[in-house]
């Protein structure tokens, strides 16, 4: 009965493990069992989830003796399934991997990362007695070293530790690394690009078109999963970076060439908008266990229909997306020269001003705004309102790196709670309109009247839900122009609310 | 979690022999196995080559709601811990002696572990004591290795008679010859008859071989080492005859204290 191993680090040769016998504790002993060679496949989200909360998941093997694994962040095996991973999203997994990791992946699809052979030795410290005190597995694969995991057995911990430290003295460090993030390139799939920090003296032209570069680098490499439909986050990731892009133009479109972001800002749109449809269709399909569940009893069943008509509608958009996400047009936006923005020189002072300004006017309009709606104002502004707050929101996050982390994160807390009741609020009307059409379509097809029925009292709950939004937008605009959430604002950008 | 004990009345007929490899057997086949020691002999943990300690010793040990955990050693075996034994388990009857229902001690005692193992095997010291009355109680299966005599077939129905006095079942004793010298007629004899003539002797019997003393310089199970012996497949019959009883339902139904 083992517990958790403790891992020790790599050498990137792998010369310690002979020498390994000679830098234990006196008078212990190392006695090889076997050595076994596997092909193992590492999986992780395409945003490398697991690997940056230390788990690593691997199958190795194949046919009969196929074995998924599932190690964590101490090292120790903490589920093993017999045979592989056929479908990759979190509900698919095996109970007790979904219990440690199911929260982790979220919407997110398990991909390959990784491939290698990989050597397990297995090994077996003893006392002067020949007693097995601990274990070792040493692992190696080609490119990425070794690592030699200590497996302590019951009752013998102070021993284990012991060899711990002794492995440890001779030069090896812990590392909680996973090893296929050590593999050479081509062997491992690339890591996504890290955001570039915007640095106060640069100048405008400079910042925007590095964000840009790192945004159409996003657009880039979600592409090919949003094409596959690994997942539904490719394609919103996309789309966020798209919003992003869009943004950052509209921010700092007063500064830089009207004839270089007029032609760019044209693009982003035009992204932005061909993948709505596929987009609004995933929302509905990820909507729809809940829609269900908020019917009386077996109502919700009777909504079958409409998650066939959804799916193939969805099947549809998807394709017309791969078109769109595979066109010339979409090459040449990714591949946009910015070397014109770059080399745009516009007077205005240092990037942080700029930055602080611009967020301090994005603030007064939604504070303007929001404070010229009454209970009476049309659903139409709410939605002008959440705009104007995207706009904000956008321009801290874009922005974030010149100003003090903990501002940053009390003003985008101020600011979110507004966000989610005004998105609440449009998300059910957006959601009622598109189930109305559904329902058209269902009545217009052979769906019979149960379904019909169904899809009508699904509208009702958006719409209970849009109304209970409604009654509380006041309160959430209250608390967002109260004195405390305003110095929140003044202390990030510097500048007074009035 | 059932719990198997190896058990008698005499001394060096083969408990501890028994207890070793059937330990080791159920293990392997997958069980998570503690074997406990008993017997401050501490024969079983030094085959297994276990520092014969256990902190507290005896008294500690029956202590009210003493876990066990802090005293169980891994075994060079996969699936297979030892609770070793302590040369303070001399007085293990005057420890249980003092505590509240001191036959059901060792019951209580074992009961946290069944998350951790599925079978328990004790190795037991020769006597009838407290002890012999708590290993009654705590087992789902009392196997006692009997020598070829008709001396030790009456000491075992005095036993099967104990037990039954204690309230359990007749088909949780059981018997099953050890040291059988094939060589001898009457040890022959017996191990042909008895099985037949007697309802509680498995016909499973271990013959005397030099290769079971030998488990004392090899200090591991004659089943690990010399796998295809004759003792390794006598040990390996006998296994598969109690765990053929384990599946069958024998033992006490488990009752609440
Ligand atoms: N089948 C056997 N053949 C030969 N020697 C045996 C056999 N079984 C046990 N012995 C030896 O007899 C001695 C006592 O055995 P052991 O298993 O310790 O008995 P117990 O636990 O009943 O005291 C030990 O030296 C052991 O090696
Ligand atoms: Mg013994």
């Amino acid at each position: 009965m083992s517990d958790t191993p403790a891992s020790l680090g790599t050498a990137p040769d792998g010369s310690h493990i002979a020498d390994l016998g000679q830098i234990l504790p006196a008078g212990h002993g190392l006695v090889t069992a076997k050595s076994s060679r596997y092909r193992r496949i590492w999986l992780d989200t395409f945003d490398h989830r697991l690997a940056a909360s230390g788990f690593t998941l691997y199958q190795q093997g194949a046919g009969r003796s196929a074995r998924t694994f599932l190690v964590g962040p101490e090292g120790g095996v903490m589920a093993v399934f017999e045979g592989t991973l056929a479908k990759k999203m979190a509900g698919d997994l095996p109970k007790e991997m979904a219990k440690v990791i199911g929260k982790l992946l979220g919407l997110r699809a398990l991909l390959e990362v990784g491939r290698a052979a990989v050597t397990v030795t297995s090994a077996a410290v003893v006392d002067e007695l020949d007693k097995t005190i601990c274990r070792l597995w040493i692992e190696s694969a080609e490119g990425a070293g070794s690592r030699v995991s200590i497996v302590p057995l019951t009752g013998y911990q102070t021993e284990a530790d012991l060899v711990c430290s002794a492995v440890a003295a001779a030069g090896l460090s812990w590392s909680q690394r996973p090893m296929w993030l050590d593999l050479p390139e081509g062997s491992r799939h690339g890591d996504p690009p890290l955001r570039p920090t915007l640095v106060p003296e640069e100048r405008a032209g400079t910042a925007v078109a590095r964000l840009l570069a790192h945004l159409f680098a996003q657009i880039e490499l979600n592409a090919p999963g949003a094409i596959a439909r690994h997942d539904t986050e490719f394609l919103h990731d996309l789309r966020v970076a798209v919003r992003r892009g869009r943004s950052a133009l509209k921010l700092l479109s007063p500064l830089l060439p009207p004839d270089e972001i007029e032609p760019l800002a044209a693009e982003l749109k035009w992204l932005g908008d061909v993948t709505t449809a596929a987009r609004d269709l995933d929302v509905q399909l990820l909507q729809l266990p809940l829609v269900r569940s908020s019917l009386p009893s077996h109502w919700g069943n009777q909504l079958d229909p409409l998650a066939d008509l959804l799916a193939h509608k969805r099947r549809q958009s998807h394709k017309k997306l791969a078109q769109h996400l595979s066109s010339e047009r979409f090459w040449g936006l990714v591949g946009w020269d910015l070397g014109p923005l770059q080399a745009a020189e516009p007077d205005c002072g240092s990037l942080e001003d700029l930055a602080a300004g611009i967020i301090a006017s994005a603030h007064r309009r939604v504070l303007r705004r929001g404070g010229q709606i009454g209970d009476d104002s049309p659903p139409e502004s709410l939605h002008s309102l959440r705009k104007r707050c995207k706009e904000l929101r956008y321009a801290i996050e874009f922005f974030s790196d010149l100003f003090d982390p903990a501002a940053v994160a009390t003003a985008i807390k101020e600011l979110k709670v507004l966000q989610d009741n005004l998105g609440e609020h449009q998300d059910a009307e957006v959601h009622a309109a598109m189930l109305a059409k559904l329902g058209e379509e269902l009545y217009a097809s052979d769906a019979g009247p149960g379904a019909i029925l169904a899809t009508g009292m699904a509208i009702a709950a958006m719409a209970e839900r849009q109304a209970v939004a409604r009654s509380g937008f006041h309160e959430y605009f209250v608390r967002f122009s109260r004195p405390a959430a305003r110095a929140a604002f003044a202390s990030l950008t510097g500048r007074p609310v009035r | 979690m059932k719990v198997v004990a190896c058990y008698g009345i005499k001394g060096g007929v083969g408990k501890t022999s028994a207890a070793v490899n059937l330990a080791y057997l159920w293990a392997k086949s997958g069980r998570r196995t503690l074997l406990w020691d008993l017997d401050p002999q501490a024969a079983a943990t030094f085959l297994f080559r276990v520092k014969p300690r256990v902190k507290g010793g005896a008294k500690g040990l029956v202590k009210a709601n003493n876990p066990l955990d802090a005293h169980l050693k891994a075994t060079d075996f996969e699936n297979l811990d030892l609770l070793p034994a302590d040369f303070s388990y001399r007085n293990l009857d005057l420890a249980l002696g003092s505590t509240a229902k001191p036959t059901r001690r060792l019951r209580r005692l074992l009961r946290p572990l069944a998350t951790r193992y599925d079978m328990v095997v004790l190795d037991c010291p020769p006597s009838v004591s407290l002890v012999s009355e708590n290993v009654l109680e705590a087992a789902d299966v009392v196997a006692v290795p009997l020598v070829p005599s008709t001396l030790s077939l009456r000491t075992f129905d005095q036993l099967a008679s104990f037990a039954e006095f204690r309230g359990r079942g007749s088909g949780q004793l059981v018997g099953f010859l050890s040291m059988v010298d094939r060589r001898r007629s009457m040890h022959r004899k017996l191990a042909e008859e008895l099985p037949g003539e007697h309802p509680n002797i498995l016909s499973a019997y271990i013959p005397a071989s030099s290769l079971v003393e030998r488990m004392g310089e090899e200090r591991a199970p004659v089943v690990t080492w010399a796998p295809r012996s004759a003792p390794a497949r006598s040990y390996r019959a006998l296994w598969a005859a109690l765990e053929n009883l384990l599946q069958s339902g024998a033992g006490p139904s488990p009752k609440e204290d």
